[in-house]
């Protein structure tokens, strides 16, 4: 077998292409297209990192490289590869929202055990179960059921939310704020409920889409 | 019909008294697995004394322990070279 | 200075959670100083058992970690303003905590309370070690199955193997009915072969499942046979003698009775 140009790995915070030594560059790049553009639809959006091992790329291959991943519609991540995190933290998308903040889409249900965390806002396909957490800088919207527990703007951002098609989290924290479920039954929410901090405490209302 | 009868005057075995007879089996068994490489310390230590007295077959040596029914036995074969005589 | 017990099995699904809130909220019933620490680490469950689950914010993990001190991690009780619960971190792993540090941490707790009661995770790997490493006692929670008390068997060894000795049994899901027919083990077979001191017998229960449901433990429920079972329990823990429960009594008079029955409703 061949050496391989370039190995091409899926991680928990996007992919890694790592380019092994002693091959020509131009090689690497050639290799590098041909699989790129076997799954072109697979790889399309994600975040990349390239990482060259032992291997000193000059500012011209970086340059190439760069170029030839983005061809691809995907995005290079500055820095080194990330060391894995606690638990499954899944980043399928990192797109950036208008006011520049970013914004973490998550396509599945968060179960007990599992922590999502952000630096920006989050948006949830699918449920947050209790035990689960979801903790980001950002405003979180869980298109699904959140009975976990939530803290949005954990930065100190007061004014961050918390929106759930079905909101009935253990806890909900905004900033410094903490508030927990009643130790009473409640009724089960019927309707998308938003929550955030009016009068120095959490406050849970009715989501209508004329709010900010 | 036959079996209520039988457990009125309590000549059937009841299935508490399996349960009892297979855990104090398995607790024999349990109890005696010894933590690894304490057969084998056991085994040095066993030639260092023997050989004092004789002259053993080291290769041929085997020693382990044995569970039957409700006993634990340790089990060692030593084959013997030559008896030392007193000088 | 109080007195930390672990209460653990060694098999899983035996009741250890139920019988650590059942214990730390009788004995902060009568009185006492408790707090309740939960040692399994990812698979937490005694905050749900006591209801508690919705005002946790930090973790024994944040506290060995120094992310907070042992104060603010403590949640009081709904019921009782001198029982405590320490809960332990969901979102992270076994091997996050090690032994030295739980024992640092159950022997500040003791210097504040009573009585300090470690739920020990199933299993004999890093989280047991991490939950007996500051206890100065052991409850073993059994049921009357071969399995079970096979289990229990082993986690005697090992912690005598800790240097904790004396151990004390909590027979759990005791089923009189089928104990009649010979076909559960008894209390005395079960002690015949584990040789180690009773400390009480709780029978199966459905209250215990609606107890859990609502996140009240069974104790606290006069009507409750397991809820009498815990208290009578909690009294000998603290130096009283209390006959257990007549769960198994098999006397001439009732056999009789049940011939009676048996053979009046057969014609």
């Amino acid at each position: 077998m061949s050496k391989e140009a370039c190995i091409i790995k899926g991680t928990k915070h996007g992919l890694s292409i790592l380019i092994p030594s002693g091959l020509d560059f131009s090689e690497v790049l050639a290799q590098l297209r041909a699989r790129l553009a076997s799954a072109q639809a697979f790889f399309s959006g994600a975040t990349v990192y390239v990482s060259a091992a032992d291997r000193e790329l000059k500012p011209e291959e970086k340059r190439l490289l760069e170029q030839t991943v983005e061809e691809f519609g995907m995005v290079i991540s500055e820095g080194k590869v990330p060391e894995p995190q606690t638990q499954a933290v899944e980043r399928r998308e990192d797109s950036r929202s208008e006011d520049g903040e970013n914004t973490l889409l998550v396509r599945r249900t968060i179960r007990s055990g599992q922590r999502i965390w952000y630096d920006g806002n989050v948006v949830i396909i699918g449920d947050v179960n209790p035990g689960a957490e979801v903790v980001c800088t950002g405003d979180i919207l869980v298109l699904g059921c959140l009975r976990g527990v939530a803290h949005a703007g954990c930065n100190g951002n007061v004014s961050a939310t918390v929106f759930a098609f079905r909101l009935e989290p253990t806890q909900l924290r905004i900033a410094s704020y903490i508030s927990r479920s009643p130790d009473e039954k409640m009724p089960k929410p019927l309707e998308p409920e938003i929550a955030r901090v009016c009068d120095n405490v959490i406050q849970i209302s009715a989501y209508q889409s004329s709010q900010s | 019909m036959l079996e209520w009868l039988s457990r009125l005057f309590g000549s059937a075995e009841h299935s508490k008294d399996k349960a009892k007879e297979r855990l104090r089996l398995v607790l024999v068994q349990d109890r005696a697995t010894l933590a690894p490489g304490l057969l084998d310390a056991l085994k040095e230590e066993m030639i260092n004394v023997l050989s004092k007295y004789m002259e053993i077959d080291v290769q041929g040596l085997e020693v382990n322990l044995e569970s039957s029914d409700d006993q634990v036995a340790l089990v060692a074969n030593i084959p013997v070279r030559n008896v030392k005589r007193k000088v | 200075m109080g007195k930390s017990i672990v209460v653990t099995s060694g098999k899983g699904g035996v009741g250890k959670t139920t019988a650590a809130a059942n214990i730390g909220t009788g004995l902060a019933q009568i009185g006492k100083r408790v707090c309740l620490v939960d040692a399994d680490i990812g698979l937490r469950n005694l905050d749900v058992v006591m209801g508690l689950e919705n005002r946790i914010v930090y973790d024994l993990i944040d506290v060995v970690e120094g992310h907070c001190r042992v104060r603010s991690a403590l949640i009081k009780d709904k019921r009782f303003d001198n029982l405590f619960l320490l809960p332990a971190a969901q979102t992270r792993e076994k091997d996050a905590v090690k032994p030295e540090q739980m024992k640092a941490l159950v022997d500040e707790l003791k210097k504040e309370f009573d009585y300090v009661l470690v739920d020990c995770p199933a299993g004999i790997e890093q989280g047991f070690k991490n939950a007996i490493a500051g206890a100065d006692m052991a409850i073993i929670v059994t049921t009357p199955e071969v399995s079970a008390v096979r289990d229990a068997d082993r986690i005697v060894g090992l912690l005598e193997a800790s240097e904790l000795y004396e151990p004390q049994l909590i027979i759990n899901r005791i089923r009189p009915d089928m104990i009649r027919k010979g076909d559960m083990m008894t209390t005395e077979d079960v002690i015949d072969i584990l040789a180690i001191k009773l400390l009480g017998i709780v029978p199966d229960d459905e209250s215990i499942i609606v107890s859990t449901n609502r996140g009240e433990p069974a104790v606290l429920d006069k009507k409750s046979l397991s809820g009498q079972a815990f208290r009578n329990i909690v009294r000998r823990l603290e130096g009283a003698s209390v006959p257990f429960l007549p769960l198994e009594e098999t006397s001439r008079f009732k056999r009789l009775l049940r011939l009676f029955n048996l053979s009046g409703s057969k014609s």
